[in-house]
């Protein structure tokens, strides 16, 4: 899991991307490919930061929206969104998972050794969330555990649909 | 690829179906490197159809090739047994078999 | 070079087959003792298991095994009888064969030695008891067993050839050629004009063909007997070429001086005879190349309708006849690839015996099973997971339903309690029946029972059927006393939901004192399915085809007269709908004539309300990501002609939660 703070590796990849208005980064092997948005199909009754299918190649992915994982406002599609696609694992199960971004800067090699662990108060989120904080000039780059974030919403938000209370006021939240 | 003239291959252990794939291998190399194969068997142990196999096969891709394969050691008391047993007789694909032989 | 898949999983998954085999042919010995052909097949199976075991490694399975294989020896030679003991052991040592194979650290030695010391005492009893004479057999062919004639020598010409697996199947053709030149005098030519070439051979094919000419004092059947284990899959023709030859001078062995003919000559006293039992020649196939088959065909038909829809917008007739063309050729594809997932259910059933037999022995019971329809074929993925379910009710038959044998002969029953396993093809459907012919259903204690649980409200006005449905809810169980059988409460709710999970449904026929009938209904095939493709607000859905009765319109006026409580008057039938529009809680352009679409479920019928019909569609089904798992009224996804997603409603799942929303809207 800390393989990005493997300090045996003098470098790692990144992708770069804004979510709202912030930067953050993935670790650039699990990008499977950035594609420009395409017609999204919505689920019903789904958790709401998972609201959409999208057909990638014939694969059917599930397209997830971090800035609701994180409490960012959603802001509309401009001509810089994206959707980045990545192979990633959840529950044990490896699959697809399509994500929004409002902007994708690049991918790029940072040191190894520009890279903190983060503090465990003090961040906007969760520090579990955070695998990472990088140091570019005088920016933070929010290095993301996708893992991490899909497994703990999944279980916030965990619930039979015959606990109908729940479903709707899930619904309510749209 | 270094193409060297000859090249000795020496097997020595058992050769039956367990180590067919990497005797292939083996042969498959020598093959493609070089021009001129003796074959050195005197240490093999116990030899199964796929090693007599294997050899007949070789032999049909030397002819092809134009290259020569020949016995330098005499055969195995194992390998002579094995040939027949199977029905082997000397002929274009298998007179290799049979160099070395008393008589 | 290929490297194949591994030889030990093969060898696992070919032993797994025999011991099937083995097991089904011992239960047959119990009913018919006396038949060769089932103790034969049975000593075969038993070579086979020792013969691979030994090759890849399976020591203690080989060693084991090989005192079994003996006593059936003595069987096959008729100095062993075949008795209940024996083949109770048989059994017993098949399983312990089994898990020495499935996990060789984790097998109970100690039982292997006893089940070995019951062999002991079983073979050294025959002597004191009479056995039953038995005549010598012919084996492997099923050929009428002649009696041994006077030894004269007979010359024959034998040509073969083996599989040319056979010697990763654990075949070593060496000790076979040994056998066969120690029937006689015998000179074996070896031919390799099919050895390839060392970039194209698969180091441990056989690619060998042998001539042979035998002069030997044993009969014609010797020489199958050599084969005996390999037979099956072999080519092997064997000509008489003259009667007698007496007095054979004995010539030094020398084989290879002799020259054995190319092409033996065609005696006309005695035709060649050509052993060929290739009754299903195949391949084995990994599961996951075949999935691999699957998703491609899938998204050819999906590729397919794309393209259709693309040309449809040209007046090309030249593109349209081309597209028809291709249109014909996926869709035989998919038939064709659909094709090599079937399997008959028949080995499913087979499994069946041992547990109904070993059951009801444990419970004091008498009960037969038979079965019919063993040759319908179902995707074997289906197949796989109906393996627990069907457990589960033939268990629960066999516990709740067939009464002890005192109390069915009170009855005025046989005491034999009988359950019948069937299977057969209902258009794209195949039904899945369990009968028994016990006590039946008590639709009065099942309510009590559900009552008492809180499972219904007391007095709830519920049919039988709706009472029988009861039985696959989480907690029920009716069984007074739990026995080891069934009777937790567990179970039953799994059946429904793996049935739910395969796409199928449960009816349940039962009279008081007659019997009950579990019928499973499930699809062909889970990889695609004929859908009806729907419109509700902006966005296009596919209701499974096999559940879709008929379609009617929402007339407003209709609509008015239920006054929003949702109901349809059809036919004078009173039928509750959904609006699918608002329990999706999405927003799309209205329709004046919403559609109704009506579905058969095990709870009767329920209509969905559409905005609009858009057609069949052949659909491909995707499963969703974990991400979605939480969403249950969807079975899956598929994708559209024009590339976009469209979800699968799971339309029981989609009618419990529209009844959950609904009892929520009522309290409220």
């Amino acid at each position: 899991m800390n393989m990005i703070r493997d300090h045996s590796q003098p470098f790692v990849e990144i992708l770069t991307l804004a979510l709202a208005d912030e930067a953050f980064a993935l670790d650039a092997c699990m990008v499977s490919e950035i594609i420009d948005v395409v017609p999204v199909t919505e689920v019903p009754n789904a958790p709401n930061y998972a609201q959409g299918l999208i057909n990638v190649r014939g694969k059917v992915v599930p397209l997830a929206d971090l800035r609701v994982c994180l409490d960012l406002p959603r802001l509309p599609a401009t001509i810089d969104t994206r959707l980045v696609v990545l192979e990633l694992v959840i529950d044990d199960e490896p699959g697809w998972i399509g994500i929004y971004a409002d902007k994708v800067y690049e991918v790029t090699k940072i040191s190894a050794s520009a890279i903190e662990a983060p503090p465990e108060v003090g961040l906007k989120w969760p520090s579990l969330f955070i695998r990472g904080i990088a140091r570019r000039g005088a920016d933070l780059l929010y290095i993301l555990d996708l893992e991490a974030i899909f497994s703990s919403i999944r279980q916030e938000t965990a619930g039979d649909f015959h606990d109908a209370d729940r479903s709707r006021a899930m619904l309510a939240t749209h | 690829m270094t193409d060297t003239a000859h090249a000795v291959v020496t097997l020595a252990g058992p050769m039956t179906i367990r180590q067919a794939d990497d005797v292939a291998t083996t042969l498959m190399d020598a093959l493609t490197q070089s021009s001129a194969i003796e074959l050195d068997f005197s240490g093999v142990s116990s030899v199964d159809l796929t090693f007599i196999q294997l050899l007949v096969a070789a032999a049909k891709s030397a002819e092809a090739d134009g290259k020569t394969l020949t016995l330098q050691a005499p055969a195995p008391a194992c390998l002579v047994q094995a040939c027949e047993l199977v029905g082997i007789q000397p002929g274009r694909w298998t007179n290799h078999l049979f160099q070395g032989r008393a008589s | 070079m290929s490297t194949g898949p591994d030889p030990i999983a093969i060898f696992r998954a070919e032993a797994d087959e025999l011991f099937e085999q083995l097991e089904a042919v011992l239960l047959d010995m119990e009913t018919d003792p006396c038949n060769d052909e089932l103790v034969n097949t049975a000593f075969r199976a038993m070579h086979t298991i020792k013969g691979s075991g030994a090759m890849f490694g399976f020591e203690a399975v080989a060693s084991f095994t090989h005192h079994m294989e003996n006593a059936f020896d003595l069987v096959r030679k008729g100095q062993l009888p075949v008795t209940q003991a024996l083949i109770e052991l048989a059994l017993d040592a098949k399983d312990h064969m089994r898990s020495l194979i499935e996990a060789p650290d984790k097998a109970d030695m100690e039982l292997g030695e006893a089940i070995l010391t019951r062999l002991s005492a079983i073979i050294g009893a025959k002597d004191h008891t009479e056995a039953k004479p038995k005549p010598p057999v012919a084996v492997a062919v099923p050929l009428p067993a002649k009696p041994k004639p006077a030894p004269t020598h007979h010359k024959f010409r034998i040509r073969f050839r083996l599989a040319q697996e056979a010697m990763k199947l654990g075949t070593n053709p060496l000790p076979l050629l040994a056998e066969l030149r120690g029937l006689g005098e015998c000179a074996i030519t070896a031919h390799l004009e099919d050895v390839p070439s060392l970039d194209d051979i698969d180091p441990s094919a056989c690619y060998l063909r042998w001539t042979c000419e035998l002069i030997t004092d044993k009969p014609r059947d010797a020489i199958d007997d050599v084969f005996l284990f390999v037979i099956d899959d072999m080519e092997l023709e064997v000509t008489e070429a003259e009667d007698v030859v007496e007095d054979v001078p004995p010539e030094p062995l020398e084989p290879v001086q002799q020259k054995a003919p190319q092409q033996p000559a065609k005696s006309p006293s005695s035709p060649p005879e050509k052993v060929e039992r290739r009754e299903e020649p195949g391949i084995r196939v990994q599961a996951e190349r075949l999935d691999a088959l699957i998703d491609q065909v899938g998204e050819l038909v999906i590729a397919q309708a794309r393209l259709r829809q693309f040309a449809n917008s040209f007046n090309d007739p030249h593109l349209k006849s081309l597209v028809e063309e291709i249109e014909r050729l996926s869709s035989e594809l998919r038939d064709t690839t659909m094709g090599i997932r079937m399997v008959p259910i028949g080995a499913l059933f087979t499994r069946f015996r041992r547990l109904v037999r070993d059951l009801s022995r444990d419970l004091g019971k008498e009960i037969g099973l038979t079965t019919s329809g063993e040759e319908t074929e179902l995707d074997k993925t289906v197949i796989e997971r109906l393996h627990d379910p069907l457990i589960h009710l033939i268990r629960n038959s066999l516990d709740h339903g067939i009464g002890m044998p005192d109390e069915r002969e009170a009855g005025g029953k046989p005491r034999q309690g009988t359950i019948h396993l069937s299977a057969s093809h209902s258009g794209p459907q195949v039904l899945i029946s369990i009968t028994d012919d016990g006590r039946g259903m008590d639709p009065a204690r099942i309510r009590a029972k559900a009552e008492e649980t809180g499972l219904i409200a007391p007095g709830a006005e519920l049919s039988n059927n709706e009472l029988f449905h009861l039985i696959f809810e989480p907690g029920f169980s009716t069984a007074s006393t739990v026995t080891n059988v069934s009777g937790r409460g567990v179970g039953m709710d799994v059946v429904k939901r793996t049935i739910d999970s395969l796409r199928g449904s449960i009816d349940i026929e039962s009279v008081m004192g007659k019997g009950t009938t579990m019928t499973l209904r499930l699809p062909l095939t889970l990889a695609i399915i004929d859908g009806l493709l729907v419109r509700i607000g902006h966005g296009r859905y596919v209701i499974p085809l096999s559940a879709v009765e008929e379609c009617v319109e929402l007339t407003t006026q209709e609509d008015c007269r239920t006054h929003g409580r949702d109901f349809l008057d059809i036919r004078d039938e009173v039928v509750p709908f959904l609006r699918l529009k608002s329990l999706f809680n999405v927003t799309g352009p209205e329709n004046h004539y919403p559609k109704v679409v009506i579905v058969s479920t095990s709870q009767g019928r329920v209509g969905f309300a559409v905005d609009q019909i858009i057609g069949d569609h052949q659909t491909v089904i995707k499963s969703l990501s974990k991400i979605h798992s939480n969403v249950k009224i969807f079975s899956g996804a598929t994708i559209l002609g024009d590339g976009s997603v469209a979800l699968i409603l799971d339309v029981p799942r989609l009618i419990d939660f529209g009844q959950v929303n609904d009892n929520r809207l009522k309290s409220a």
